[in-house]
């Protein structure tokens, strides 16, 4: 907890470079339905030098929206032989870590889910996985410029026990990465002696809350 | 002494504009300016050539950008104020959106805006105004000014659709048409709700004879400008809007 007050509304865009326009108005438009909702037609006006360039938008629900920029005449960066058109790899670039970043795009249902898949099938760029976890269930595919979209429905709803786990991992993570050595071990033997550390505190908590539901009851009887 | 760039975009049939600006700011005892302008096609002042116009703002912003101008105005008031409510407010912003994204510095007004800008600095909220426009047209700006929060008390339309022609409008036809008008409580005459038709040296003898403050779509332009700028706002010869600072310059 930080005491900080939470502000923020969720994604106003996430932007990313284009080659192909064509392609990409055709997956995000005709095959998933995104609307286009804005675009921008602009040039390098700044200090550093660069085409004539366009930033246009999509819907990608609650008002959140993926975006791109064509620049015209651009020739894509060179670079190795995987990733996107973005991020060009070495050949011995281990491929977990160029499939760590995507974009997740929540939707509400199973049915919502299938409806997704059944679009992307039908099309150039099929679903290349459909995966359950523990607690969402989703489907993959790469874009036309080979970034990785995944579309997730949440199976159950994340339980604040969930949120106070995640807040003694991410402390034990801090633990242990500042003490310079930093291992899953380390990591589960901290999160472990911040549990005990804790935990009176967590009990005492719990029994007060008791104490007060059993305190109401009695002045309600 | 720096030269601060005005980019103009302006109809291509304008030529008022382009005249009246650059003599209102070579008044300035402080600063110097250039004008650079784009045009949007534009020849007959209907909402079909209007709705065409606008189409054409993102070209000439991406042309007057080039020019790296400190200041756009967007000089076509009726374009907007036959819009719908806040429409020069959502031009405005499109544009600053679209010289942003490219990293342009050039800030931006309107000359709809600055009407709306000149009007609430004089604290005019039951105004009159003398307008070139066919009747249907100078009633959508009427409610456009209301919308805005002021009271036209009357007003007038000269009725010329031709764009070219509304720049031969002469003197004395406006001056006949702002007589017609009751003006009795208003606070304040808009001479030409129109950057095309000439008022500019109409503006300071028109205020010495109603007795009140008269601007134009020019002087309310270059008021916004200058207030843009940072620069004192202080043009002898146009109306009192324009010597807001003049004791201090001087």
């Amino acid at each position: 907890m930080t005491g900080l007050s939470h502000k923020a509304k969720g994604v106003d865009h996430a932007a990313f470079p284009t080659f192909d326009p064509a392609a990409t108005v055709r997956f995000y438009r005709d095959v998933l339905g995104f609307p286009v909702v804005h675009s921008i037609c602009a040039a390098g006006w700044g200090p550093e030098d660069h085409p004539d360039f366009i930033h246009f938008f999509f819907d990608i629900g609650n008002g959140d929206r993926i975006a791109f920029f064509y620049y015209f005449g651009l020739e894509p960066p060179a670079g190795g032989p995987q990733g996107d058109v973005y991020a060009r790899f070495a050949a011995d670039a281990p491929r977990f870590f160029i499939r760590s970043r995507h974009l997740a795009i929540h939707v509400d249902s199973d049915e919502d889910l299938t409806e997704y898949q059944r679009r992307l099938d039908g099309s150039e760029w099929p679903c290349t996985l459909r995966l359950q976890h523990e607690t969402i269930e989703s489907i993959y595919t790469d874009d036309p410029n080979g970034y990785m979209i995944e579309f997730t429905r949440a199976l159950r709803p994340v339980t604040p026990q969930e949120d106070l786990d995640a807040n003694l991992t991410i402390d034990a993570l801090l633990d242990v990465v500042s003490g310079g050595n930093p291992s899953m071990d380390a990591l589960l033997t901290r999160k472990a002696e911040l549990i005990v550390e804790r935990a009176a505190d967590w009990e005492q908590r719990r029994e007060a809350a008791q104490n007060e539901g059993a305190q109401r009851e009695l002045t309600r009887s | 002494m720096h030269t601060h760039r005005v980019g103009l975009v302006v109809p291509s049939s304008n030529v008022t504009v382009e005249t009246e600006l650059p003599a209102l700011l070579c008044r300035h005892p402080q600063a110097r300016f250039s004008f650079h302008s784009a045009r949007m096609r534009m020849r007959t002042v209907s909402a079909q050539q209007l709705a065409a116009m606008n189409a054409q703002r993102e070209r000439c912003i991406m042309e007057i950008a080039d020019a790296a101008p400190d200041v756009i105005l967007y000089a076509c008031l009726v374009a907007l104020m036959t819009g719908e409510p806040g429409e020069h407010q959502r031009a405005e912003g499109a544009i600053a959106e679209q010289l942003a994204t490219g990293g342009s510095q050039a800030l931006v007004r309107s000359s709809a805006g600055a009407l709306i800008e000149a009007l609430t600095v004089l604290n005019a909220k039951r105004i009159a105004i003398v307008t070139p426009y066919l009747r249907p047209l100078a009633a959508k700006v009427v409610g456009y000014l209301e919308a805005s929060g002021f009271e036209v008390a009357d007003w007038r339309a000269l009725e010329v659709a031709g764009n070219a022609e509304v720049g031969c409008i002469s003197g004395e036809r406006v001056m006949a048409a702002a007589r017609s008008l009751d003006l009795s409580g208003t606070d304040a005459l808009v001479i030409s709700a129109c950057v095309q038709m000439p008022s500019l040296s109409l503006v300071a003898a028109a205020e010495q004879e109603f007795g009140l403050p008269v601007l134009s779509a020019a002087t309310a332009g270059a008021y916004s400008l200058l207030r843009g700028l940072r620069l004192p706002v202080a043009i002898p010869d146009a109306g009192r809007l324009l010597r807001a600072d003049a004791a201090v310059a001087g």
